[in-house]
């Protein structure tokens, strides 16, 4: 593959205009700072250059703990009642056994 | 620094970093857009898309399941397809202001007879180019001119390396034969002949 043809396809194509950087960060930007102002999970002190995917991140962290916590709140709960329910069993058998 | 601490920052937030990114591959993202046949105004409206995309789908892009830049020109390959398609279906949206100067391609060192020469040859090559079914385009900009592996290019394209093989191997056949058929009728030995569909 080095005959003239790949010469020209490898050479030819358009240079990205001197600015190209600068517009797509200005896009970048821009959308950046949508997102934060109308996102409601942002803190009330974000400023506009905040990034909203560590808002997001922050989001979805405060989402595991929260899930975390009704995890431990369901285990712990059953823990109690079923301790309830052998007691009740132990001494309706202590009670039978007095007897 | 390595493409890999880079996406490393900006997935912790820093999204200046980005600009790295985009001064990295404008250049070849700019090269692949041109020899899909776009136009230099499409071209930048497609690659500014990318970039912005990619910046979006960022937290979402494993560097174990692809490298970054089969990533980022899957994404350019999707929109220059569909607009690529759009263009197929209304040809009157390409404009001829749209379409590069000879002497704007052509390589600036050079004397000013030299560059028109080069950007002649450029302009017939770009229009030969756009003759080529878009499928056979596609798979001729990334592996011949883009420099990606075949299995590479076969994940951007969404086809076996088998096909891809059969695309790269009929792109550059006709397009040479287009180019052949250009060159007699500059010579007025005939006219251009060789019509291919332009289907994906």
């Amino acid at each position: 593959m080095t005959d003239e043809l790949d010469h020209w396809l490898a050479r030819g194509g358009h240079e990205p205009p001197p600015d190209f950087v600068a517009k797509v960060m200005a896009r970048i930007e821009a959308e950046a700072g949508a997102m934060a102002t109308t996102d409601p999970t942002a803190p009330a002190g974000a400023t506009i250059h905040e990034r909203p995917r560590a808002v997001a991140s922050n989001a979805r962290w405060a989402d595991r703990l929260r899930d975390v916590g009704t995890w431990l709140a369901l285990a712990g709960g059953g823990a109690l009642g079923l301790s309830q329910l052998l007691a009740f069993a132990f001494g309706a058998w202590a009670a039978g056994v007095a007897n | 620094m390595d493409i890999g601490s880079i996406i490393g920052r900006v997935q912790r937030g820093e999204h200046d970093a980005f600009a790295s990114i985009v001064e990295r591959y404008q250049s070849p993202l700019f090269g692949y857009l041109w020899r899909l046949g776009l136009d230099r105004s499409r071209a930048e409206d497609i690659a500014q898309e990318t970039f912005v995309r990619a910046w979006r789908g960022l937290d979402g892009f494993r560097s174990e399941r692809a490298a970054f830049s089969t990533w980022l020109f899957a994404i350019a390959r999707n929109l220059a397809f569909d607009s690529l398609s759009t263009s197929a279906r209304d040809p009157a949206s390409v404009s001829v202001e749209d379409m590069p100067q000879a002497t704007d391609l052509a390589h600036p060192g050079a004397d000013p007879a030299t560059r028109f020469e080069q950007g002649r040859e450029f302009e017939r090559l770009h229009a030969a180019l756009r003759r080529l079914p878009v499928a056979e385009r596609g798979a001729l900009a990334l592996a011949v001119i883009g420099g990606f592996p075949l299995a590479e290019v076969a994940r951007i394209e969404g086809a076996s390396l088998a096909a891809i093989k059969v695309r790269i191997h009929r792109g550059r056949a006709r397009l040479r034969a287009l180019l052949d058929d250009q060159a007699d009728a500059a010579h007025g030995s005939g006219p251009e002949t060789t019509e291919y569909d332009d289907d994906r």
